[in-house]
């Protein structure tokens, strides 16, 4: 165990010092603020990380509470789970498809391009190539929780790209890790593209054909039928 | 480890003697965090250069992510919160060049930021400054990617503002120590919780976690989804991976491990960057682990 005095520093005050290195330490005052800050700084990166599995409440309101500090640094995780990977569906490849065709029932779908030019050419896994997924991503989440509107708002930018187009989706690429039943699910967005009274383009959600056993006809009675 | 060979790189030897010393106490003899600047400022610079082709499309006026639209969709997603914390001037620049100049400006206080260790500029580049506002352009920048961040500029910006409490030209001293041990335990920290984050699915432990890091190939440069396929490389592979990220950051703290546990987690990083894709998040990391350093030995 190395000793520590105290001595004075250059503001008159008690400063300690360390004998064996001769590196002057700072103000008690100083190591103080800078313990408490040390502390605060790492629980709430910890607590950060921590609720991107499933936040408690105690920990959402601890975020709130923290965002003045942990937002304006970029600090946070703030939902961006660090765990690398968890298989999810969002995890997978996001590509964009555009359709042509008189209705909803009779699209043909092709593969379309990167709308920009950047993103087309952006290197293979860059970090633009990131941000281009992140961005499908999220209108697929929320295109896929219902959140239709709100997924039409941050996708319609794409909109005004697709002169040629009459519908657009968004498409999970089958890897490795989904099977048969995954891969034919819906597409997790899928918009025909109307243009609305001043010739702007905008998007216009296409719920997904659902495959039901309930029955489609109004009246019915459980009576039994009886065969002739 | 001798007590002559004892330095602030030295987690352990600095742990048994308390609380002060070991965030505070620094020698000639530690280790430098030179490394740690010039590779952030690399790091740095990747990241704004990754930005040129795009940031109009993204962020200018008529962009995907323009500074009004996002706001109509934060409005009405009730997510006001999320952007009234999210500082950054960015939001006012709305032109393409006005854009390519901040990544200029960020571009060169990276280049600053590096060099000036060089003792060959005038004395306020000698300063604290260039480090300080290279934090604030990376800091700036990623909270104007709202939606399209990801974890590596959570650990950029972590990585630069502990740098900047350091001096540039690595004198030694309080804040060198200080930042040293911010570095520490934050890499450290970081990489434990990523391992017991893993823990929360279930691919982590029936060994198909490499595969789902993996799987999702897209337009990576490389392609490993058909090697990791193979049941005798994925499983022992995902064993690997979590339990290095759980019990490696705590035998880093160990004198007696630690040099092995760095090194693990170097491959560590290395590997993961290569299955994910994610170059730039493991290459911080791995800057990051460089305040380990052991050059007494």
């Amino acid at each position: 165990m190395e000793p520590i005095s105290a001595i004075e520093s250059d503001d008159g005050r008690p400063a300690i010092t360390d004998r064996a290195s001769q590196t002057p330490l700072p103000p008690l005052w100083a190591i103080r603020a800078m313990t408490t800050f040390i502390l605060l700084h790492f629980a709430l990166i910890a607590i950060s990380i921590i609720a991107t599995v499933a936040p408690s409440g105690l920990q959402g309101r601890i975020l709130d509470g923290a965002a003045w500090y942990l937002l304006p640094t970029h600090l946070s995780a703030d939902g961006i789970s660090i765990d690398v990977g968890r298989g999810d569906t969002v995890e997978q490849f996001h590509r964009v498809e555009v359709g042509e065709g008189p209705g909803e029932s009779w699209v043909t779908w092709g593969a379309g391009h990167d709308p920009s030019p950047a993103i087309e050419s952006a290197i293979s896994g860059g970090l633009r190539q990131a941000r281009w997924q992140r961005y499908l991503a999220s209108v697929a989440m929320l295109g896929e929780n219902q959140q239709s509107a709100l997924a039409a708002w941050l996708g319609e930018p794409l909109a005004a790209e697709l002169v040629a187009s009459s519908a657009f989706r968004i498409v999970r690429e089958p890897t490795l890790m989904t099977n048969v039943v995954q891969d034919s699910a819906e597409p997790p967005y899928t918009a025909a593209v109307v243009k609305d009274s001043r010739g702007v383009r905008r998007f216009v959600w296409t719920p997904p054909e659902r495959l039901s056993a309930a029955s489609t006809i109004s009246g019915w009675s459980s009576q039994r039928v009886d065969t002739p | 480890m001798s007590g002559q060979q004892t330095s602030a790189g030295d987690p352990q030897a600095a742990s048994e003697v308390g609380w002060v010393p070991f965030w505070f106490r620094d020698s000639r003899e530690s280790a430098s965090l030179r490394p740690i600047r010039v590779g952030l400022a690399i790091a740095a610079l990747a990241y704004f250069v990754s930005h040129w082709s795009d940031i109009g499309w993204w962020f200018g006026s008529g962009g995907i992510l323009s500074t009004d639209r996002l706001s109509r969709f934060l409005l009405a997603s009730n997510l006001e919160g999320e952007g009234f914390w999210r500082w950054s001037p960015l939001f006012w620049v709305g032109s393409a060049s006005g854009l390519r100049l901040y990544l200029v400006s960020g571009a060169a206080l990276a280049v600053l930021s590096a060099s000036s260790i060089t003792r060959q500029c005038p004395a306020w580049l000698e300063s604290r400054i260039p480090s300080l506002l290279l934090w604030l352009w990376v800091v700036w920048l990623a909270n104007r990617s709202l939606l399209v961040a990801g974890p590596e500029e959570m650990v950029l910006a972590a990585g630069l503002a502990y740098l900047a409490i350091s001096p540039p030209d690595d004198t030694p001293g309080w804040p060198r120590a200080l930042a040293r041990r911010l570095f520490q335990l934050h890499v450290s920290g970081l990489i434990a919780l990523t391992g017991l984050t893993m823990l929360a699915s279930t691919v982590w432990w029936d060994g198909t976690g490499v595969v789902a890091v993996a799987a999702p190939a897209g337009r990576r440069w490389w392609d490993l989804s058909e090697v990791v396929s193979i049941p005798w490389v994925h499983e022992p592979l995902t064993h690997a991976i979590v339990a290095l990220a759980i019990l490696a950051p705590p035998a880093l703290w160990c004198s007696s491990t630690a040099r092995v546990a760095w090194v693990l987690l170097l491959v560590w990083c290395g590997t993961l960057a290569a299955l994910s894709g994610n170059l730039l998040y493991f290459a911080v990391l791995g800057i990051m682990l460089l305040s380990f350093r052991f050059p007494n030995r």
